[in-house]
């Protein structure tokens, strides 16, 4: 049974997570709604990446509950997507650009399952929304950075879930990606589906997502972009490392490092 | 009555084979060190004595199951893993040979795995609670169990039962004392490895490439993990006879990295791997045969080691004759279409100013 779109798609409560006993996240707690785009934003060092692992049990954590759609996130595993960072894998792995988005659907297969025509089928119809159909038979190894994120999220549109953490799916793609990968955001959310991006690129964040979380180690704020895009709570989550301008239409412009 | 001892039919084979072969190196003056070699290589891949039927076998089955294993050790860089595996296998041989006071397999490969097993916990312990870094870990495991394996050696060798019992073959390797139950196990061993893999392809692939995905998509990551390191320490374990604990890493890295460069596709890499380990193999067991004093391990990792250098100079693709080619297509190609372009040598002069401000 599909959970109603009112039950939250995932709610973190009082999250620690710690490398050698120092804290890295600390206390978080949050509850996402169903069908939004939300940016994980915070310096570096701020613990997003380690946030999103902790939450997706990649990570042991000191303590904290996660529900995901209401229930244990065991039950959901297979509504729930990752998106590595690009440099986590080996890219001269030796296998093709299908191979890689054909894995989106091992998930479903058990142990010793094989993938059905309609596994197939689903593979390639996520290789044609990325546009990267004409790569299929290619070696991974030749892929550019920006084809290499397509493959990552073909993989990741095959795996079908409905909540979706992407770790910094902007880092070295060419503007054509970006911009396909942004309207493949804003197309999920009109699905229903939601999807949390790390990203650490404070110009864009304002058009790309809707709400945002601001992240350092603790949760600074997490609401609606222009409820929480503000230069108070930016230089707050950023400390000293954050300038902010104005332009000639009294515009803030604002640098983080 | 060792000639009786393998089937006949392969006797048959191998003979009709070289028959007109040893009838002309028979003519030969058998005093001319290559006629010498000539006829044990006619001995050797006609079975001439009983145990080389088990010799060859044997040194196929190591490479091949050595080969089809190492490949996922080296794409999940875990290469050095075995190495570590192997040379803590050494005191488990000792050991077990102390309590029992023979060579018989069944203690000695419990033993090996025993202490194997051990020092994979042990690595993966320091670098827990040691603070230790991972390699130095692995490296520190790898000789304080090796120098354990040699001192109890030693010490049976100068015993008076150690002295006759041959245990310094598991150091280096010694092909032709595979015995029939060994190459029984080692059969297993790979019929079984080949099992899994056929079975669990899809989920080792995944692991293999992307553990972490695989976590979060729910496969048993850690057991699969777990379930190969110790499919890995066993066959490592039965691979001593020939190879020795020493070099028998190599028989995992070498032949898995010659056919990385040889194919692109995972599929193929995991056929290559194994053919390759198997012809190693047997090759290294007929050096060793070959020549008084070689040890078997060392002429089956350098065959391997020859194999791999092939495939570097000549792998279709991944070669370096072959990336020599590609990079010179590149460059015709660009000076092809740079020529009557005017835009491109615009662009010259830029280089130039940046040439003379050097």
């Amino acid at each position: 049974m599909r959970a109603a779109t009112t039950t939250p798609a995932l709610e973190v409560r009082d999250m620690t997570i710690s490398y050698d006993r120092e804290p890295v996240v600390e206390g978080v707690t949050l509850t996402i709604p169903q069908g939004r785009v939300v940016g994980i934003l915070g310096p570096n060092g701020a613990g997003k990446s380690t946030l999103i692992k902790g939450v997706l049990g990649l990570l042991e954590t000191d303590h904290g509950e996660v529900r995901v759609f209401g229930g244990e996130l065991s039950g959901s595993r297979q509504e729930v997507v990752y998106v590595p960072q690009r440099g986590s894998v080996d890219w001269d792995f030796p296998v093709t650009v299908k191979d890689v988005v054909l894995m989106g659907r091992y998930g479903r297969l058990g142990l010793f399952g094989r993938p059905s025509a309609e596994d197939r089928r689903i593979a390639w119809e996520a290789m044609a929304k990325m546009g990267i159909e004409a790569l299929a038979d290619r070696q991974i190894s030749e892929m550019s950075g920006g084809q290499q994120q397509r493959v990552f999220l073909a993989r990741a549109l095959a795996q079908e879930g409905r909540l979706l953490f992407m770790d910094e799916p902007f880092v070295g793609v060419d503007a054509s990606t970006e911009a396909a990968i942004v309207e493949l955001l804003h197309e999920m959310r009109d699905q229903g589906r939601t999807v949390v991006v790390v990203n650490h690129d404070l110009q864009t964040a304002r058009e790309y997502f809707d709400e945002l979380i601001l992240l350092n180690k603790r949760l600074i704020a997490y609401g609606p972009v222009k409820q929480v895009f503000t230069a108070p709570l930016l230089s707050k989550t950023y400390g000293g490392r954050l300038a902010v301008f104005r332009d000639h239409d009294d515009q803030e412009i604002i640098v983080g490092a | 009555m060792e000639r009786n001892r393998h089937p006949r039919w392969a006797r048959r084979a191998a003979l009709a084979t070289f028959m007109g072969i040893t009838a002309a190196s028979a003519t030969a003056s058998a005093a001319s060190p290559g006629a010498e070699i000539w006829a044990r290589t006619v001995s050797f891949f006609t079975l001439e004595y009983g145990f080389l039927a088990y010799t060859i076998a044997g040194s196929a089955l190591v490479g091949a199951l050595c080969g089809l294993l190492g490949v996922f050790m080296v794409l999940r860089r875990l290469s050095l893993m075995g190495d570590a595996l192997g040379h803590a296998a050494l005191p488990g041989i000792g050991i077990a040979f102390l309590l029992v006071q023979t060579k018989a397999l069944g203690p000695i490969v419990l033993g090996a795995t025993t202490t194997a097993l051990l020092a994979a916990l042990a690595i993966g312990a320091i670098t827990r609670i040691g603070r230790t870094r991972p390699d130095a870990a692995l490296g520190l495991v790898l000789a304080g169990f090796f120098g354990l394996g040699v001192v109890i050696l030693s010490y049976l060798q100068n015993s008076a039962s150690g002295a006759q019992s041959g245990l310094q073959d598991f150091m280096f390797g010694n092909a032709a004392a595979i015995q029939p139950a060994e190459v029984g196990l080692l059969g297993g061993l790979l019929a079984l490895t080949v099992a899994l893999v056929v079975a669990l392809y899809r989920p080792l692939q995944l692991m293999t490439f992307d553990a972490v995905l695989a976590k979060t998509m729910g496969v048993p990551v850690r057991a699969l993990h777990y379930g190969m390191m110790a499919l890995v320490a066993v066959a490592i374990v039965s691979s001593m006879q020939s190879v020795g604990v020493v070099l028998v890493a190599a028989m995992l890295i070498i032949p898995a990295s010659a056919a990385r460069l040889l194919s692109d596709r995972f599929e193929r890499v995991l056929l290559i791997a194994p053919a390759l380990g198997a012809a190693a193999g047997v090759l290294g067991a007929w050096l060793s045969f070959l020549f008084d004093g070689f040890s078997s391990g060392p002429s089956m990792v350098l065959v391997a080691a020859l194999f791999y250098t092939l495939a570097l100079l000549f792998a279709p693709r991944r070669g370096l004759i072959a990336q020599r080619r590609q990079r010179q297509e590149r460059l015709r190609r660009r000076d092809a279409e740079a020529t009557p372009n005017a835009g491109e040598s615009a662009r010259r002069p830029h280089s130039a100013a940046l040439g003379e401000a050097a």
